[in-house]
């Protein structure tokens, strides 16, 4: 059926490396920083970040997992922790900056791929995006975590963006309906609905 | 959608399927993960794990290449200053995915630390400060240079990545 029992979660195979590295295998850290950061990334700049904000914020978290390691309860929780360190980290910089926290800023979404970039994009993709930056911020910030999450944890996301858990489902339906009935309405898109 | 499903396990059909990993080309290709961002995190954890003072790259040979400001450096002969110590590091190849390091530290003993990839190996500098490293597989790199004589608030000293 769907595919999310055929293998492990990102969130175990990362509460597994994390075990490991809190039982003395040091190096597993690396390995952990190599799986979580995309999301990461992806999390913080779907909260409105810039690049160099981004980083800095998925910077942060991990000093701070770090610093904090002994005071995670299951090794489960440590991609719902580094998730909602994003989030409260992104919305600090996000309100000491001036702006809504929670909200993406419009300029920074129109901003995102700059036009140096949409130049070498694929048309499909260039289409997509355009699509894509229709939908609420919500969606937007939602769909793209889940796109990274490798068979989502809700719980993670849940807390990633501070989104009631039992809303996900439903919501992620609803954007996902959305961005399918725009597309198809889009009569040169050829991709994948 | 009925009440007594839990929402969050619903599962993505396939079309769902194809339109996030359609969503997660996009975002791929319009706005990636930086590339010298895994290396930045893992470089900024070893440091404090360390407690360490970050070396700064001093000075290149003539013919190398600066690819980023700080790390990704393809050199021939570069030195590294941070903290009492001074590390000048020559690098030849010996084969085509090889290479051997020859490097010269001023400033106290230490025992030198070769960071790669996958595996970490050490040595103690001779009495004149020179060490080496025989074989050492092309890739980034980089060095950590702990001090011998115990001195207090002889910190180690970290040095930024390297790529041979």
């Amino acid at each position: 059926m769907h595919t999310d029992t055929t293998s492990e979660s990102l969130a175990t195979r990362a509460a597994k490396a994390f075990a490991a590295y809190r039982g003395g295998d040091l190096h597993r850290m690396d390995e952990l920083v190599d799986m979580l950061s995309p999301l990461l990334w992806h999390t913080a700049r779907g909260q409105g970040l810039s690049q160099t904000g981004a980083q800095d914020v998925v910077q942060t978290a991990w000093l701070r997992l770090v610093e904090n390691a002994d005071r995670i309860n299951e090794p489960q929780a440590v991609m719902g922790w580094l998730l909602v360190t994003v989030r409260r980290e992104s919305w600090r910089v996000v309100k000491d900056s001036g702006r809504v926290a929670g909200e993406v800023p419009a300029e920074i979404v129109d901003k995102a791929p700059g036009p140096a970039a949409m130049a070498v994009v694929s048309e499909q993709n260039g289409a997509l995006w355009d699509h894509f930056r229709q939908l609420t911020p919500r969606c937007q910030a939602l769909l793209r975590v889940i796109a990274f999450s490798d068979k989502p944890d809700y719980a993670a996301i849940s807390e990633a963006l501070g989104m009631p858990l039992g809303s996900i489902g439903p919501t992620r339906g609803r954007c996902l309906a959305k961005l399918r009935e725009s597309l198809t309405a889009d009569p040169t898109w050829e991709g994948a609905l | 959608m009925s009440a007594n499903i839990d929402p969050t396990t619903l599962p993505l059909d396939e079309s769902d399927v194809a339109l996030l990993a359609a969503l997660r080309a996009l975002h791929a290709e319009l706005d990636p993960v930086p590339a010298g961002l895994t290396d930045d995190v893992k470089f900024a954890l070893t440091v404090q794990a360390l407690h360490a003072e970050v070396a700064e790259l001093t000075r290149l040979s003539a013919d190398s290449a600066l690819v980023r400001s700080v790390d990704y450096t393809r050199a021939e002969t570069l030195t590294f200053t941070g903290g009492a110590f001074t590390t000048m590091v020559s690098i030849v190849g010996i084969g085509p995915d090889e290479v051997r390091i020859d490097g010269w530290v001023t400033g106290g003993a230490v025992r030198i630390e070769l960071r790669e990839r996958s595996r970490t190996s050490s040595v103690e500098v001779d009495e004149d400060g020179r060490f080496s490293f025989e074989q050492v597989a092309r890739g980034m790199v980089q060095f950590v240079l702990y001090p011998l004589d115990h001195s207090p608030g002889g910190k180690p000293v970290i040095t930024p990545s390297i790529d041979l």
